[in-house]
């Protein structure tokens, strides 16, 4: 309960344009937008992009956020539309591959972590943006349905039928040996 | 087993309402199975964090630009309000002009001296007073 009305207070100071409130709000919505936009377009370039372009329309929009959601809901949900937006003009992102060979540096600790990682990329990215999306959001942060909804502007149902069908596909590779 | 106690395995998994009724008329090992490959995905699609993908952004160099769009952005409204403003005193008055004939500017003019005068005797009387405060 704190949390949230230290984050209030937060949101306040910022719509009244103090700019350390606003920095706070920006840091410590960064992770999960970091997590979240990764996994969701898999291609680190683009991930940077998104997050900035996020960041600055926030910033810019601050004044119209309702603080009924939690900052770092409203956030993800202007990242997705961002998202969202590339998909349509690009068509598709294709996830850019990171070199596990080619570092020399890395212990097998750290190679086994990458090639888990590129493994779990592959089976993202057979999943369509939709149902990612949801995945990513319940899987990694938890967010209840009625939240992914408000994120997705898609009703609690579409959300919850998403879900399944994510579950059942990435099932469904699992015992194809997929990964 | 049926989609639909699939679908409620998942909702029971990720901690969501359902229907307890319906899944306890299922065959307890079909569950169990089921519940196996839910817990398969945790480790499967597990990710560790990595430390390297620290992005460098300026969360105050982007606060600063964001400012100055915003700036921007109000002196655009502002400047499109004023000639908006302008443009309709200036039809009604062309209008009211036609109708009432040339003296109406005379009036008129007369009228914005007088509001002119007593707007700055208001506006210096209460810059008078802040600066006494």
């Amino acid at each position: 309960m704190k949390i949230v009305d230290d984050e209030k207070d937060l949101v306040k100071k910022a719509q009244k344009g103090n700019k350390s409130a606003m920095n706070t709000l920006l840091l410590e919505s960064y992770p999960i937008l970091k997590g979240y936009i990764i996994k969701m377009t898999l291609n680190d370039k683009e991930t940077e992009d998104i997050i900035q372009e996020a960041m600055l329309k926030a910033i810019i929009n601050i004044e119209k956020f309702n603080p009924k959601v939690k900052f770092s809901t409203w956030i993800i949900k202007i990242a997705t539309n961002i998202y969202i937006d590339i998909l349509r003009k690009n068509k598709r992102l294709v996830p850019l591959d990171t070199e596990i060979n080619g570092g020399i540096n890395f212990t097998e600790e750290e190679a086994m972590a990458k090639i888990e990682y590129e493994n779990v990329k592959k089976a993202l990215y057979k999943l369509s943006y939709e149902k990612r999306s949801v995945f990513i959001l319940k899987h990694y942060y938890s967010y209840k349905y009625e939240e992914i909804a408000e994120i997705l502007s898609c009703p609690v149902g579409t959300v919850r039928s998403r879900l399944h069908n994510a579950i059942k596909e990435i099932i469904s590779m699992i015992e194809r040996g997929e990964f | 087993m049926r989609e639909e106690i699939k679908n409620l395995l998942i909702d029971k998994y990720y901690k969501e309402n359902y229907d307890k009724e319906k899944i306890q008329n299922t065959h307890s090992e079909k569950i169990q199975e089921f519940e196996d490959k839910l817990k398969l995905i945790q480790s499967k699609m597990k990710i560790t964090e990595s430390n390297n993908l620290n992005y460098n952004i300026d969360f105050l160099a982007l606060i600063e630009k964001g400012e100055s769009i915003k700036e921007e952005k109000k002196r655009k409204k502002e400047n499109l309000w004023f000639l908006i403003v302008g443009f309709v005193i200036l039809m009604l008055v062309s209008t009211a002009t036609v109708l009432l004939g040339l003296k109406f500017i005379i009036y008129f003019e007369v009228l914005i001296i007088i509001i002119t005068f007593i707007a700055t005797g208001i506006l210096v009387k209460g810059s008078l007073k802040g600066e006494k405060l």
